[in-house]
């Protein structure tokens, strides 16, 4: 189905140069088979390890238009890298996954008709919700995944399942409205971004998808990102 | 550990708290209207703590909450100095 549209995928990355090309891969396999208009712009931070040059070898295979580089120097975080990257977009969605596999290009068909069904101006991936769940997580990490969500729940009252999922669809004007509003850093970032769109109004809807813990590379989540989460949770709480 | 011993410890959760809301429900909602010479009353404790075991759960717990944020925000100050 060829529609009017054109899906910009955002993948800001980090040290990601192992994933890069089979994430880049995947994307493009769905998004033409399904027949969508779409480009992926990589936001890369200075990573160290060589993800930049990963990312011009695919360029130089998939051509300039269909993936867009946006490099920074340093890392500056994942809002600042979602409004560099939004800067240069030609489309008129918006698409956030992570770069490390553990959310799947698979679902993005999915995002896509739900978001058709009603004119959504958001659908997020839920892991909690009816076929979504995780795969690869140890107890604790599960546990700790859920109390967040639980916590967010019991403060914020979102009406949405899962919070802190960052596999996303937004309208461009939306996604652009709401990172201005934002202030949060980490995790608590993508759970402000579905409060201000509650208060803004924007109708959000669901998909149940499958995150999968990254195949390579280190996760990020410690203590402090724990210490982090709860202090934005707990200014949410307070101002909103 | 497996999903199934995850599954088995989520149902774990689940009855656990379903059994303290039912619990708590009987004793602070239910038994004020039971007679005292009804058996039931043996299986609930003194009604004293039905507000004193929550206030030092919820103690116990911020004071827990409390250490871990302390930890977590002076140990890599330590890891950094060292």
């Amino acid at each position: 189905m060829a529609d009017k549209n054109k899906y910009t995928v955002l993948l800001p990355t980090y040290e990601e140069r192992a994933n890069l090309p089979i994430i880049v891969w995947l994307l493009v396999k769905y998004l033409t088979e399904s027949d969508y208009d779409f480009e992926i712009i990589i936001i890369d931070d200075g990573s160290p390890d060589g993800t930049l040059e990963a990312a011009k070898d695919l360029q130089r295979i998939y051509g300039e238009k269909k993936i867009v580089l946006r490099p920074r120097e340093k890392k500056l975080g994942l809002g600042t890298a979602y409004m560099h990257g939004i800067k240069h977009a030609t489309g008129n969605f918006i698409l956030i996954l992570d770069a490390d596999m553990s959310h799947h290009p698979k679902f993005i068909p999915d995002f896509i008709k739900k978001q058709a069904e009603k004119n959504y101006d958001i659908v997020t991936g839920t892991r909690y919700v009816g076929t979504g769940g995780v795969y690869g997580w140890d107890l604790k990490r599960k546990l700790i995944s859920r109390g967040a969500n639980l916590i967010t729940q019991i403060l914020l009252r979102p009406g949405v399942s899962d919070l802190t999922g960052s596999f996303r669809l937004y309208k461009k004007e939306v996604l652009e409205k709401l990172i201005t509003s934002c202030v949060s850093k980490g995790y608590t970032f993508q759970i402000e971004m579905i409060i201000r769109a509650r208060q803004n109004n924007f109708t959000i809807a669901e998909v149940p998808i499958t995150f999968v813990d990254r195949v390579y590379g280190e996760s990020k989540l410690g203590g402090n990102e724990i210490v982090g989460f709860l202090k934005g949770i707990l200014y949410l709480f307070a101002t909103t | 550990m497996t999903p199934g011993v995850h599954q088995v410890t989520g149902w774990g959760l689940v009855s656990l708290s379903a059994f303290i809301a039912i619990y708590y429900s009987i004793w602070v909602i239910i038994l004020p209207f039971v007679d005292q010479d009804q058996p039931i009353h043996t299986f609930f404790l003194p009604r004293i703590y039905a507000i004193a075991g929550p206030l030092v759960a919820g103690v116990i717990a911020l004071t827990l909450i409390g250490a871990f944020v302390l930890y977590v925000t002076v140990s890599p100050k330590k890891v950094k100095k060292s």
